[in-house]
């Protein structure tokens, strides 16, 4: 029974592609072009290719030289194809017709890019967004003063504009664009408050790299905090920033902060404002405060009471720290990292050496991760998240 | 179940036998096994799209596979490689045009991911690296762009042409 019943109904559909007239010669071609400029994701892979009026065995072609060609491809298997090439190749795949150009664009193909160290102007990068970009990176990539259009609404949520040549326009033209950021990398940029105020319109953003920034102010941090209050990984090192501004980032941080870099405040970080971080960010984990030439054994002890979560903390060239206080941080249930290059003499090192348990790793990272898009031998990814051109 | 075989028959009216587990390679074909149950030896699966010739190809490629693990699940993270192509498959796949096409259709229809991407992959090799001009060579398409348009979607990309 079952038997009759499948062949009767795969006949009765292959019977129903023969009465198709669209299903013959040339016809098929032409209704193509039009047709599959509507692009949807075809997320079904398995099934009836017949269904898409692409394939046609016809019975008088059975057993000659087939003759089928690209161009009868349905449109997921032409994405299938174009999702191995590299954004050059796929370029000019799609400049050779406008059904390849209507298939290069699609989504998918576009979600995460690499355009580290070329030149680029704002038109052509509006183009790009509008293919549905959600991870860009723009490492050291100049983006040309011509053409100053404003950017269209984006759909990036990942974008690393780490040491990008670019003017301030730029900048604010690009942020502007975007709303629903959840990591942002500024690293070594010149900021205004207009840069600001365009980046704190992504409430839900959950990593922040400032690192080396210039032009951070007291406004600007207290924006931040108030208006970021997922925030869980914030990068503000050598960021220059004043005594006030310090003490200000520290009694306010957002409360979810998991992950923050003060490092490189020299004399404007100290022992009482790591007291009021400590005390108001009880889920941190990752601590770097290295370069504050003040903080003493009484940090240690701060981080130690009230830090219950921490696992890592940096805290290199912090001259007045000694042995017996960081040997401390071991009381720590979670603690697994200690980075202190510079910090101690040999022989104070080689003593905390002995006294750490085996738990601990000592000198293990010379450079901060934290809230950092590329970091390592990565060099591809930003965040975890490969990225190619 | 070793050594169950079934016959599956081309849109050209011939019929092939295969082992159950090579055919089973082809979801489209597992699925219908499995929904509709096999019980007959003589049970006739017919393939309405795949000519005998790329059924011939198609059993002798998944002959070949039969032990492979099942492809990887596709991920973004995972570089996509295009020279990871084995010797047996670049031999296998020296067809003309047309015959590769209809194995990518065939692959496709029959849901055979493995022969799909390779299939896939061949062809992605055969645009790397090309200009436009020769892309549209090597697969005669025609250009139906004004020489405008063209130019406006080559200055929309130049940023990301290899210097």
């Amino acid at each position: 029974m079952a038997t009759t019943k499948r062949k009767y109904s795969i006949v009765a559909q292959s019977e129903l592609d023969y009465e198709n007239p669209l299903l013959n010669g040339k016809k098929i071609r032409k209704s193509n072009g039009k047709n599959k400029f509507k692009l949807d994701l075809l997320s079904r892979w398995s099934g009836d290719v017949s269904n898409t009026n692409q394939y046609h065995p016809s019975k008088n072609k059975i057993k000659t030289k087939s003759q089928s060609t690209l161009s009868e491809l349905p449109d997921e298997i032409l994405l299938l194809i174009l999702s191995y090439l590299n954004k050059p190749s796929l370029v000019a795949f799609s400049q050779t017709c406008r059904r390849h150009q209507a298939v290069g664009h699609h989504p998918s193909l576009w979600r995460r890019i690499d355009m580290s160290y070329k030149r680029v102007d704002c038109e052509q990068l509006n183009r790009l967004l509008q293919r549905g970009t959600t991870t860009l990176k723009m490492y050291q990539t100049t983006v040309s003063n011509l053409k100053l259009i404003s950017i269209e609404p984006s759909f990036l949520r990942h974008l690393d504009l780490s040491s990008t040549v670019a003017s301030n326009e730029f900048l604010v033209n690009i942020l502007h664009s975007c709303r629903s950021l959840c990591k942002l990398s500024l690293e070594s940029l010149q900021l205004t408050p207009k840069v600001i105020e365009k980046i704190v319109l992504n409430e839900q953003l959950e990593t922040l790299n400032l690192a080396m920034c210039t032009g951070l102010t007291l406004e600007s941090i207290q924006s931040i905090t108030n208006k970021l209050t997922l925030l869980r990984c914030l990068n503000v090192a050598w960021t220059n920033l004043t005594a006030a501004t310090v003490q200000y980032l520290c009694e306010n941080i957002p409360r979810c902060i998991e992950q923050l870099n003060i490092s490189g405040q020299r004399h404007n970080l100290t022992d009482d404002f790591i007291q009021s971080l400590a005390r108001r960010a009880l889920r941190l984990r990752v601590l770097d405060i290295s370069d504050s030439i003040l903080l003493t054994d009484q940090s240690i002890i701060s981080l130690r009471l009230h830090s219950r979560l921490l696992t890592h903390l940096s805290a290199s060239r912090c001259y007045l720290l000694t042995a017996p206080g960081l040997v401390t941080l071991k009381l720590i249930p979670t603690f697994s990292t200690l980075d202190i290059f510079g910090t101690l003499a040999p022989g104070p090192l080689q003593q905390l050496l002995q006294e750490c348990s085996t738990r601990i790793h000592l000198n293990k990272y010379l450079f901060s991760n934290i809230a950092r898009p590329t970091t390592g031998v990565h060099r591809t990814s930003i965040w975890g998240l490969r990225t190619r051109l | 179940m070793a050594g169950n075989k079934i016959k599956l028959q081309s849109n050209d009216g011939d019929t092939f036998d295969v082992d159950v587990e090579i055919a089973k390679q082809s979801a489209t074909i597992k699925t219908m096994l499995e929904d509709l149950g096999m019980s007959e030896e003589d049970d006739v699966i017919p393939l309405p799209n795949v000519n005998s010739a790329i059924l011939k190809k198609v059993i002798q490629w998944a002959t070949h596979h039969k032990d492979d693990p099942p492809p990887p699940e596709d991920d973004e993270n995972r570089e996509k490689n295009l020279s990871d192509i084995s010797s047996w498959d670049q031999d296998f796949l020296k067809v003309d045009q047309g015959t590769l096409f209809e194995l990518i259709l065939a692959a496709n229809y029959l849901d055979i991911k493995g022969l799909l991407d390779v299939t896939c992959k061949t062809v992605a090799n055969m645009i790397k690296g090309r200009t436009p001009e020769e892309i549209r060579r090597q697969f005669n398409i025609k250009n139906d762009f004004t020489p405008q348009e063209e130019e406006q979607i080559k200055k929309e990309n130049e940023w990301c042409e290899e210097k």
